[in-house]
């Protein structure tokens, strides 16, 4: 589980995570690895726009995050493990689905909580109940 | 020396020297009461001493 | 001499500290008037020439006599001055302090006339060199270093006013949390990093002037970066004074309108109930830090048919004996290499041998791979056992969240319907009242919204910064740092996020570690009954000082005068055990009359424990507190070193007595009955 690794998001979300970070969850790890549930259980990912924006550093994945991702890349490439064998690609997998997670995220639910239609930033005065209603909304998809 | 001055002294550790031992008498300047500005100009001194140290070094280590 | 009660040269020799005889409790004994205070008054005034102390509020210093009064009027018979002064010396550390502050007193005309005449310093430091000062300015800046004058009042214990740590007002307040800061470096935190932040500025500005391109352009992005910061950093103490002013408006609004009779019940229920929604926002906000931690780990729960499948495939592999393999990779290919079986045999090729090695290569995977496989393994069985806790956990807390929110809703309301019973009252000044105060709590709102906006705005010009700061240096790396101006500014730069991190952290640290101590020696002084009822102690932004019941809520209003004093008690001898050296109180800690509101445990706690835990202890006292049981308590910590007897002659004026503790016991009162 290597830990030197720059962990990258699409620049447009650079500042939504970081409000999400304040506001909504714990770390970055966490966001990203929310990210990467919601984008793997819709089967989608995208690629980054303009090669990424540098997140965080692997080493602050947890194991289990990690073992979560080995057993995406398993699943998407019929138990080759050959396919968990470089972190790289791995993490470069994970954050493709982190993306389409996030514009999913963007789409159903952060809509409410932004600035503006066209500025993705948190409104702090309607982030009050961010931490809840993130929990409420995953906690609805695994009913 | 008291609790507090230890405190701030382990904080400043994960610094590089130059900037522990700048901060910390900064920090020594400070609690003797004098204007903020009188603080900012001794420490401007203290920061053209060491640049010049540094100098020193680069030049005793070429020779 | 000829200070206050006590003319002529009078001394006192405090009970040396605890290190050298183990004996460090001084008791001044003596009635009421005799001059007790008067002592930490010429103490306070050699040190600081403060002619008032905190219980002096309602005195004008004009009134505050200080020289002997049979002494001026002596001296004013014979068309004399009086000549009167307070000395001190002392050790801070190892350097030893003789003060001497002197002033004259004069009856001119029937009237009073004090003035101060001078104050000398001599320090003499470790190595034996003496320091004469006579400057007043330069003394109180060396004085202030020892122990700064905002929390002298800490130190002089008084039973009778002890409420004023717990009660003090905003500006009171305000003045003892510089006090402290001052006395636990704080204040030298802020101060260092404003310095070195108006060095930045400066050497930015100078910069700005030479340089070009793009190192010109960040340059300036960050000049104006840090002042549009500095703009709203003060639009936010100015919000947060507003708030602050607006509570306390509230409240004085309340208290006037309690004397409303007919609507005193509703004011009581309105301020209960906004008691009870402060509580249920905390309760909430603590409910959503739980959540941050919960939401990743709920979400991995998306995951679970993957988990499963890949979970079962690896075991399956398991079970078959595929993963781990039977036989290493590496123990196969270093076979091959060698053509030299383990037991030594020579392998030929297009033997059955080979072929059967061959064949087990081929089944082989990478042993690291396995051992990863194993791991997921392990962690997948892991999660996919603890899958239904993390589900019911988030349930559980997202309906603690609901119920939370309903009472909120339910108090949001019934202040509500008490806000419009109370101004709709038929008594006018009520209503009156009542509008003013919905206008001041619409401007706290308004100030709270505000200042919300504003952190956000100040915590994207630091992101902003941080860019920017970053950018900067690498250009610098790049002109490889043969400018000095650039290094100049680069060593600034450094050593003012250094200062701001550590502010962020100390400032946390050392509340908490107070608060820590406190909470340590008020169980440790608190009867034991008496600590059932009550929670913890907690120090405020203000370093003013609340106390929660068991169930956690606010309690301070509702503890007695002897509990409030233990908690004083406790509370400064966590400051001064944080704010010194050794370990223990480096000023002397003076307890006038500290025993009048505390029952016998409380008494008993205090003087066996509270000597242990300071230097030295002055104990003002007087006969009715102090009897044979407490020299008995006392005494039987050995720590009991001097005894003075303050007592008036026959021309009025106090005389300090020293005697044995012996002697001492035998002039004291028996116990009373029960005790």
């Amino acid at each position: 589980m290597s830990g030197d690794i720059r962990v990258k998001t699409d620049i447009r979300y650079r500042n939504l995570y970081n409000d999400l970070k304040n506001f909504a969850v714990g770390d970055m790890h966490e966001l990203f690895f929310i990210c990467v549930c919601v984008g793997y259980r819709e089967g989608t990912k995208t690629a980054l726009s303009n090669s990424g924006d540098d997140r965080f550093w692997s080493r602050t994945i947890t194991p289990e995050e990690y073992a979560c991702y080995y057993a995406i890349m398993l699943d998407q490439n019929s138990m080759d493990l050959t396919s968990i064998k470089d972190d790289k690609n791995v993490i470069g997998e994970m954050e493709k689905y982190a993306n389409a997670g996030m514009e999913l995220l963007i789409q159903d639910f952060l809509r409410n909580y932004l600035q503006s239609s066209s500025e993705l930033r948190i409104s702090p005065s309607d982030a009050k109940d961010l931490p809840k209603d993130l929990l409420h909304y995953i906690y609805d998809q695994i009913q | 020396m008291n609790d507090a001055d230890d405190l701030i002294k382990e904080k400043l550790e994960e610094y590089p020297d130059e900037v522990r031992k700048l901060a910390y008498e900064v920090v020594k300047l400070s609690a003797r009461g004098i204007s903020d500005v009188a603080v900012a100009e001794q420490m401007e001194s203290m920061v053209k001493r060491i640049i010049k140290n540094r100098g020193a070094q680069i030049d005793t280590l070429k020779a | 001499m000829n200070f206050r009660q006590f003319k002529g040269v009078q001394s006192i020799s405090f009970a040396p500290e605890k290190s050298s005889s183990g004996r460090n409790v001084t008791v001044i004994f003596g009635q009421n008037g005799r001059g007790k205070t008067g002592i930490f008054r010429a103490i306070m005034f050699c040190l600081y020439g403060e002619h008032k102390l905190s219980q002096d509020e309602d005195i004008s210093a004009k009134e505050l006599l200080l020289v002997n009064t049979a002494a001026v009027r002596e001296a004013s018979e014979k068309g004399n001055h009086a000549e009167a002064y307070a000395a001190l010396i002392f050790k801070h550390g190892e350097d030893r302090y003789e003060l001497k502050r002197s002033l004259i007193g004069i009856d001119k005309n029937g009237e009073r006339i004090e003035q101060v005449e001078s104050v000398v310093l001599f320090h003499t430091s470790q190595d034996g060199n003496t320091s004469i000062y006579k400057d007043p300015d330069d003394i109180r800046i060396r004085v202030n270093e020892i122990l700064d004058e905002n929390v002298k009042d800490y130190f002089l214990f008084d039973g009778e006013k002890i409420q004023r740590l717990t009660l003090a007002s905003l500006e009171q307040r305000r003045e003892i949390a510089r006090g402290i800061r001052n006395l636990l470096k704080v204040n030298a935190l802020e101060k260092a990093i404003k310095s070195s932040a108006i060095l930045r500025r400066q050497i930015a500005q100078e910069i700005s002037k030479k340089a070009t391109g793009e190192y010109a352009r960040i340059v300036a992005s960050i000049s104006k970066a840090e002042e549009n910061k500095s703009v709203l950093t003060e639009a936010a103490v100015r919000l947060e004074e507003n708030i602050s002013l607006a509570k306390i408006e509230k409240k004085k609004i309340d208290k006037k309108m309690e004397e409303c009779k007919e609507i005193l019940h509703l004011v009581q229920e309105r301020k209960e109930a906004e008691n009870r929604l402060v509580a249920l926002e905390e309760e909430l906000k603590n409910y959503y830090g739980e959540i941050k931690g919960k939401t990743g780990k709920l979400s991995l729960l998306l995951l679970s048919s993957t988990v499963d499948k890949v979970f079962e495939r690896i075991d399956h592999k398991k079970k078959k004996g595929e993963i781990p393999a039977e036989m290493r990779s590496d123990l196969i290919e270093k076979i091959l290499q060698e053509m030299r079986c383990i037991c030594g045999r020579e392998i030929h090729r297009k033997t059955e041998e080979f072929a059967a090695i061959i064949a087990w290569k081929n089944k082989l995977t990478d042993s690291v791979l396995d051992d990863a496989a194993l791991d997921v393994w392990r962690f997948l069985s892991s999660l996919r056992s603890n899958r239904d806790d993390t589900r019911d956990a988030a349930e559980a807390l997202l309906q603690k969240c609901a119920v939370c929110q309903n009472e909120i809703e339910k108090s949001r309301a019934k202040i509500g319907s008490l806000n419009s019973l109370i101004g709709g009252s038929e008594r006018k000044d009520a209503a009156d009242l009542e509008s003013v105060r919905e206008k001041i709590e619409q401007d706290q709102v308004r100030s709270e919204a505000e200042l919300l906006k504003i952190k956000d705005q100040m915590k994207h010009i630091q992101d902003e910064l941080q860019v920017l700061i970053e950018q900067r240096k690498k250009l610098e790396k790049d002109e490889n740092l043969k400018n000095e101006l650039i290094q100049r500014a680069s060593l600034i730069e450094d050593t003012h996020s250094a200062l701001q991190a550590v502010f962020d952290s100390f400032t946390a640290e050392i509340k908490q570690k107070i608060a820590a101590e406190a909470n340590y020696f008020f169980r440790e002084l608190i009867a034991s009954e008496s600590g059932k009822a009550l929670g913890k102690i907690i120090v405020n932004e203000d370093y003013s000082l609340q106390i929660t019941d068991r169930w956690n809520n606010h309690f301070l209003a509702n503890i007695s005068a002897g509990q409030r004093q233990i908690m004083s008690i406790s509370f400064i001898v966590a400051l001064a055990k944080v704010a010194s050296a050794d370990k223990i109180l480096e000023m002397p800690l003076f307890m006038d009359t500290p025993f009048g509101r505390l029952s016998f445990e409380h008494r008993k706690n205090i003087l066996q424990k509270v000597p242990k835990l300071c230097a030295q202890w002055v104990l003002l006292v007087t006969d009715t507190e102090f009897r044979k049981t407490e020299a008995e308590l006392l005494e039987s910590g050995g720590c009991w070193g001097n005894f003075y007897m303050l007592s008036n002659d026959d021309h009025g004026v106090t005389q300090i007595k020293g005697m044995t503790i012996s002697d001492a016991r035998l002039i004291l009162s028996d116990a009373l009955g029960g005790e």
